[in-house]
């Protein structure tokens, strides 16, 4: 654990793009609130080896979205219920569920459809402002940080681990 | 800055690999336990599975000694398949469909005994099966004759309530309250110091006429007609309590009388119940075969309502409720149904014989496929029966599901079927049942069993069944029919045997004496029972037909006092027409 807070300090300073991290962090946002073993949840993980972006942040964003999404869950089934039920949608709904794909992706259930459409609608404002978070804190608080005794000594503990070959 | 990583593909594929190699390794696995879980608790019993492996590229599955426990018996099991072999649609998969195109079942056994208890998947604990254990296939079992013994009145009398005893001691305790009610009554209107009181008030105004001279007169005149009205109002009272108190005492002497009914009415009951009638023997075989056909039958509905839910979803989707971690699954418009086993070979072993037969169009939701299930199973001569023939069929494709069975057995060998009683002779049985809407059925069964050699056991100190026994011995060929009507909750069956006059002439030759025994014996022992009950009731009454005599009495002297008090009013009367001088002498003018 606190070697992932670590490397998710160490990303924080490095020299990667603030999209990437924040990237990362919306990525792990939307596989956690989503039930993990869907096929959509497989190609956004697929997705996340591919694009460049941080996976420290990917696995953090990921646990704390798994709590989070716990916590939303009655939320994401009336949001998945309002979705399928509405009155308007069935003749669209007949006809996409009439192909396979969707039924075996289990998009007809409340619960991967709310927490689907609520994980891609909040990953957008998320990545945003992560992204502005990160800018923010590289702009003002980076230098700040790094005259921190204790974040100091950690860091001269991960040269240490890094010199003697122990760390990752 | 690369936007991709191209090497995270190979990342990817490596792990994806990895979970493909681990679910290859341990996929059997996890599917048994799956199905032994899941299934399970859909079916509410325990369901065992000996082995299960898996062909991906075959897209096949193939099963054995599969084992289904009776949810009312944990030692035995509803049905039983030595092995399984399914082909799977594999791409109807994709669909979340259970498409299977070719089903072989082999080795299927009903009610066989478990080598080890089930256990309820829910926890409940399920019947222990030692008295129920399985009984094998007896379907022409003919039952014993241990039920006919005749209880005895004292056995009877101890399980039943008697009209008699329970009227007799509510009687009584209506007239213990009249006459409760009436002693309150004489305590507080009928105060016996009152007429003593009244009589001394008299006898002061008579001393009071004597020593007293003219001027006294009108004041004593007045004083006695306020003593007439005090007497008059409470002879009134009186009158109307005695008005009263007869209809009391004529509601008590209605119910005493009713009671005199009733032991013959608890008798007439209690011997339709308990007497055996010498003209039922059609009763008699009825108690007999219909208990043992009830269990097999409730077995056969239980097992049918456990599978029906499963065959008619289009009718009856099953019910989702939200659960946390899991959401519901909305349908929509399908095309094809969600389970559907196009075609099975089927084995099914009865009475130790292998009889074939075919499964075809087995789905979730007629109404979509369109098609009912068909089962049947033929059999040709085997040296169990001459043939066997068993049509099932499963029409749920229209608004009103229609289910029907027909059965015909012909030249069934007797001498295997496991009862005791049946030494040989053979059997045709025929027979067709329909039930329409899951629910409402409708079905005839005939029977006729030929060259038959009954043996039954003799029962010691049992001269009924006895004799029913010995009488059956005789005979050669039997027909029953069985009607069945209803509904599976509350079904009725009808039925008929040439054995009914047999059994109707051997009860009537056994029973005649003996009923007549079985009634004075009866009679008796209701008249004891009752005869307390109904002395105390007319004990009670007479308390309160007593009561009267209190009444009358009290009348008659208040009656007297009145008398005299109005004799001595108009003696006082006239004398107020002369002067009277004291010491009674009188004026001339």
């Amino acid at each position: 654990m606190i070697r992932q807070a670590l490397k998710v300090f160490k990303a924080l300073n490095s020299n990667e793009k603030p999209w990437q991290l924040s990237l990362g962090l919306a990525f792990g946002g939307i596989i956690g609130l989503m039930p993990l073993w869907t096929p959509h949840n497989i190609f956004f993980l697929f997705l996340a080896f591919i694009i460049n972006l941080n996976f420290s942040l990917l696995i953090l964003g990921f646990l704390i979205f798994s709590g989070i999404a716990y916590i939303l869950d009655p939320l994401f089934h009336q949001i998945g219920l309002a979705v399928l039920t509405s009155g308007g949608m069935q003749e669209f709904w007949n006809g996409f569920f009439s192909n396979s794909l969707f039924l075996f992706d289990r998009l007809n259930n409340t619960l991967v459809m709310g927490s689907l459409i609520f994980s891609l609608v909040s990953a957008v404002p998320l990545f945003f402002l992560i992204n502005f978070l990160i800018r923010k804190y590289r702009e003002n608080l980076k230098d700040l940080l790094e005259k921190v005794p204790l974040l100091k000594s950690l860091k001269l503990a991960k040269a240490f681990d890094t010199f003697t070959g122990s760390g990752s | 800055m690369k936007i991709f990583r191209w090497q995270g593909v190979i990342a990817f594929i490596l792990i994806g690999g990895l979970i493909g190699i681990f679910l290859l390794l341990f996929l059997d696995g996890m599917i048994e336990r799956a199905v032994e879980e899941k299934g399970s608790e859909a079916a509410k019993t325990q369901i065992d599975i000996g082995s299960l492996s898996t062909s991906l590229l075959a897209q096949a599955i193939t099963l054995a000694n599969i084992e289904v426990a009776n949810p009312d018996n944990n030692l035995e099991n509803l049905i039983q398949f030595e092995s399984l072999a399914l082909d799977l649609d594999g791409i109807q998969v994709v669909s979340r469909k259970i498409i299977i195109d070719e089903l072989q079942a082999h080795g299927i056994r009903l009610n066989q005994a478990r080598t080890h208890p089930a256990q309820s998947p829910d926890g409940k604990k399920s019947e222990t099966g030692n008295d129920k254990a399985s009984s094998g296939q007896k379907a022409l079992a003919l039952p014993g004759l241990d039920g006919l013994s005749m209880k005895s009145p004292e056995e009877i009398l101890k399980s039943e309530k008697l009209e008699t005893l329970e009227a007799g001691n509510r009687v009584k305790k209506t007239i213990e309250d009249l006459k409760s009610k009436w002693k309150n009554k004489f305590e507080t209107d009928l105060n016996p110091n009152a007429l003593e009181e009244t009589k001394q008030e008299l006898a002061e105004l008579q001393k009071k006429i004597q020593g007293g001279g003219l001027a006294d007169i009108p004041n004593a005149l007045k004083e006695f007609k306020t003593l007439q009205n005090d007497i008059q109002g409470q002879v009134d009272r009186i009158t109307s309590m005695k008005s009263e108190l007869e209809k009391d005492v004529q509601m008590a002497k209605q119910q005493v009388a009713d009671l005199k009914n009733l032991p013959q009415k608890d008798f007439e009951r209690l011997k339709n119940k308990y007497s055996m009638n010498p003209e039922g023997g059609k009763n008699i075989l009825a108690s007999m075969l219909e208990g043992p056909l009830k269990e097999k039958l409730d077995k056969a509905w239980k097992a049918y309502k456990m599978i029906s839910p499963y065959l008619n979803r289009g009718k009856s989707p099953a019910e989702q409720v939200y659960v946390r971690g899991r959401g519901i699954d909305i349908a929509f418009a399908k095309t094809s149904p969600d389970f559907l086993l196009k075609h099975g070979d089927l084995s099914l072993v009865l009475l130790d014989t292998e009889v074939k037969g075919e499964l075809k169009g087995l789905s979730d939701n007629q109404q979509i496929y369109g098609k009912p299930a068909r089962i049947n199973f033929q059999s040709d001569k085997n040296e169990k029966f001459d043939s066997f023939a068993l049509d099932v069929t499963m029409d749920k494709t229209g608004p009103q599901s229609k289910d029907t069975l027909a059965l015909n057995i012909q030249g069934l060998n007797l001498q295997n079927t496991g009862k005791a009683e049946l030494k040989g002779g053979s059997a045709n049985i025929t027979g067709q049942l329909t039930i329409v809407d899951e629910n409402n059925l409708n079905g005839n069964f005939k029977a006729v069993l030929d060259r038959v050699s009954l043996s039954i056991p003799k029962q010691e100190g049992n001269e009924l069944a006895n004799t029913i026994a010995q009488s059956l011995s005789t005979i050669d060929r039997i027909n029953i029919s069985v009607g069945i009507s209803g509904t599976i909750e509350s079904y009725q069956l009808d039925i008929k045997s040439n054995l009914s006059e047999i059994i109707s002439n051997a009860v009537k030759n056994v029973l005649a004496e003996k009923m007549k025994g079985f009634e004075s014996s009866l009679m008796s022992a209701i008249q004891s029972q009752t005869g307390e009950a109904l002395s105390g009731a007319n004990g009670s009454l007479s308390g309160l037909l007593g009561q009267n005599k209190i009444l009358s009495d009290s009348g008659s002297a208040y009656g007297g006092l009145l008398g005299e008090a109005k004799g001595e009013a108009s003696s006082l009367g006239k004398s107020k027409g002369g002067l009277s001088l004291p010491g009674g002498f009188k004026l001339p003018f």
